[in-house]
């Protein structure tokens, strides 16, 4: 592969693919192999942990995908097949599949995995949690269930961040009860809009550009989820605004700071934070195609890439055909 | 004639060129990069990312599909696909009077094996069809004439592309997903056909089911339990007893609502439904490993299966094939005399061959490939090297690097233990 004279053609690999009767992308997929996923030698079970959870913190769907495929193939006991669809949770959590997600961790659940016995997998797990308590961008939320609010008693003990995960789980947890909150007035509804922006802070603080990506997009999120929901009054609609405001500053500015090589979690955290702004956008009518500008464009052609499911107007599914201006429908 | 040939390579290469700019500006976004590190990231020159032709050097797409995180085949697919303009044609003078009995054709045409048919008349269901359902059913009617020949990935397209539909009726969505997880699990995707068929089996329970709905509860319950089962490791298989229980229970379930769809009026009693007539040997693997003592008894059973006619019966020779399947994995978990071992899974992969080569079952070539290259590794130790290809295995091997992803991993091995890289003749 080196040398270029000795690389076929695509069209050549299409070729021999017909003679062997196979499609032209499965006969690339074959001859391609050398660079990608074959070459790599199965691992032990222990290595793969580091890695998916470090893939989690990245938020890389992609690499999740694959860590999944290597735990099954390495698997030494029915909670390593667990952590295997765990992964696959995971990843569809990344792609913004909350319901799948969901689905899918109930399922190794079930399957007899047990959070406390791997921390990789309760880290994955609390993660789908706060994915599934935000939802899919491209759904209203559903009602909240009460239950699933963290006493305020465990959370007090966590409140000090000192790393990417634990700071995405108290900004999980903060988010949760300022949703939860909408129903419970204006006063503490701003309070805990208050409570969510003093931990984006603390991030910011931390240094930490992965729990600035987790802490700020998280913030923003339940700030446009804040704003969907009825009777929030304009005090607090006000509040939330500015929330979201200032949590896409802090990823602004941190990315801005690690340039020219900001970490892939900024920029995938930033990607999901504009989605749920467009899907919010387009469900209060606010998108106009005559108004996209270059920037607008190029963020919506990776959000096709990163975010299949969200369904753009004008594109059937994902990539597929031209790859053209579009919005997100809103799919109330 | 050749002016329309040069006109119609043209018009491909100017679309493949088109198409290779948008994917290289679509990585550049994903990745946030600017041309240089692309070009870097692509191993070109920045002023020739994009070849005369269109058409690129593998080591392009394999660059591309990582920059952008997709697999080498969509990245291929996305650059050869015709415009959809081209692919509408056999559609003309269908209207949507005309879906059932198109839907039925292909249904038809499937079961007399003629699938080059089948396909075209699904295509043409779909075109015809009026609703979002009719337009999945059409799609799921297609993606089974794929997979009956052998064709996995254009299988799993269409599935996808039918889930995609929005105003799909619940139980037909259901279908359709458990249908792509028993596809998964073909292709070796354990982790995945477990989590889809347990959202499907997740839905069903929620909803009052009509015979679409159990039939996507059975599919998914014998996607399931055969991913489970084949999780199970020969070794060390202990821990797994458990797993084990709960496969078998799922393999129960689905062979119940077998039965019962063949006994409604709902047309299933003239269909082979493999979950019902295949359930049982792999039940005996199952079973061999929660209990020690039943296994010998679990092998005498298989291996009669395995031996018997009647491979032209349909659904026969496939009971053969899940039997010839866990014949291998119950002898390896408990023969110990390496003869008796070794005679097994010559038996077993045998019969996994002929119904393999037979139906273009890449699941079944695989398993049968993977037990010929243990024994040929063996055979090596006592001397005798790989040797050439042979037609069938030739057709096995293609198949199977096509159309099980996970088989890829041993594309190497495959290659050394069968033939000469140079080709079939010395």
């Amino acid at each position: 592969m080196r040398d270029m004279r000795d690389v076929p053609t695509l069209r050549s690999i299409a070729r021999i693919g017909r003679l062997l009767g196979i499609e032209p992308a499965t006969a690339a997929g074959v001859v391609g192999l050398g660079d990608t996923d074959a070459n790599r030698v199965v691992p032990d079970i222990d290595t793969l942990r580091p890695a998916i959870a470090r893939a989690d913190i990245e938020d890389d769907a992609a690499e999740l995908d694959r860590l999944a495929d290597a735990v099954a193939v390495a698997a030494r006991e029915p909670g390593d097949l667990s952590l295997s669809i765990l992964c696959t949770a995971r990843a569809a959590a990344a792609r913004g599949e909350a319901h799948a997600a969901q689905e899918r961790a109930n399922c190794a659940e079930k399957l007899g995995f047990s959070a406390q016995s791997s921390p990789v997998a309760s880290q994955l797990l609390d993660c789908i949690k706060a994915e599934v308590a935000l939802g899919e961008a491209w759904r209203v939320l559903e009602p909240r269930d009460e239950s699933a609010v963290e006493p305020e008693r465990s959370l007090s003990r966590r409140m000090h961040a000192h790393d990417a995960a634990s700071a995405r789980q108290i900004a999980a947890v903060l988010a949760s009860r300022l949703l939860h909150a909408a129903t419970h007035g204006a006063g503490r509804t701003c309070e805990f809009i208050a409570a969510l922006r003093r931990h984006v802070v603390d991030a910011v603080e931390l240094g930490c550009p992965h729990a600035i990506a987790w802490s700020a997009s998280i913030a923003g999120i339940a700030a446009l989820r804040l704003r969907e929901a009825r009777g929030v009054s304009g005090e607090a609609d006000r509040a939330a605004m500015s929330l979201f405001v200032a949590s896409q500053f802090a990823i602004d500015e941190r990315i801005a700071i690690e340039a020219p090589k900001p970490p892939m979690s900024l920029l995938r955290r930033r990607l999901r934070l504009a989605l749920h702004e467009w899907c919010d956008r387009a469900r209060r009518g606010e998108v106009s195609h005559a108004l996209l500008d270059e920037f607008d464009d190029s963020e919506v052609r990776t959000m096709i890439v990163r975010y299949p499911r969200a369904r753009p107007v004008g594109l059937a599914s994902g990539i597929d055909g031209e790859i053209r201006h579009c919005i997100f429908e809103s799919h109330g | 004639m050749i002016d329309e040939t040069c006109t119609t390579d043209a018009a491909r290469e100017a679309l493949a060129r088109v198409r290779l700019e948008e994917l290289q500006a679509l990585a550049r976004t994903y990745r946030n990069w600017s041309v240089k590190e692309l070009a870097i990231a692509l191993g070109r020159q920045p002023g020739r990312l994009v070849p005369e032709s269109g058409m690129p050097k593998i080591d392009l797409v394999v660059a591309l599909a990582k920059a952008l995180d997709w697999p080498i085949e969509a990245v291929v697919e996305h650059l050869v696909k015709p415009e959809m303009m081209l692919r509408i044609d056999a559609a003309a003078g269908d209207s949507r009077a005309d879906f059932a009995s198109l839907y039925n054709a292909s249904l038809e045409k499937r079961f007399s094996r003629d699938y080059f048919e089948a396909i075209r008349l699904a295509v043409r269901a779909g075109t015809a069809a009026d609703t979002p359902t009719r337009r999945a059913a059409a799609s799921a009617v297609e993606s089974d004439a794929h997979e009956a020949c052998g064709s996995y990935l254009e299988a799993l397209r269409c599935l996808r592309s039918a889930g995609q539909n929005d105003g799909v009726e619940l139980a037909w969505r259901l279908l359709i997903d458990a249908k792509c997880a028993n596809i998964l699990f073909m292709q070796g995707n354990r982790t995945q056909a477990i989590g889809t068929a347990s959202s499907v089996l997740e839905y069903t329970a929620r909803i009052e089911a009509d015979h679409v709905a159990r039939l996507a509860r059975a599919l998914a319950l014998w996607a399931r339990a055969h991913a489970l089962r084949a999780s199970i490791p020969v070794t060390s298989f202990e821990p797994w007893k458990p797993l084990a229980a709960s496969a078998e229970k799922d393999f129960e379930i689905c062979a119940e609502i077998g039965e019962e769809l063949r006994c409604s009026e709902h047309g299933y009693h003239d269909r082979n439904l493999t979950f019902v007539t295949s359930v049982d040997v792999a039940i005996l693997e199952l079973r061999a490993v929660r209990d020690a003592d039943f296994a010998a008894s679990a092998i005498a059973r298989l291996l009669e299966v395995v031996r018997e006619g009647g491979d032209l019966l349909p659904g026969v020779s496939e009971r053969k094939a899940w039997a010839a399947i866990a014949l291998a994995n119950t002898a390896k978990r408990v023969v110990t005399d390496d003869m008796q071992l070794w005679g097994m899974l010559e038996l077993a992969s045998a019969a996994l061959r002929a119904h393999a080569a037979a139906t273009s079952n890449w699941y079944f070539a695989h398993q049968h490939l993977e037990l010929d290259s243990e024994r040929r590794r063996r055979l090596g130790s006592l001397a005798h090297g790989s040797r050439l290809l042979d037609a069938t295995e030739a057709k096995l091997v293609a198949g199977v690097l096509g159309h099980v992803p996970a088989a890829r991993a041993r594309a190497d091995d495959y290659f050394a233990l069968y033939a000469t890289r140079e080709g079939s003749r010395p």
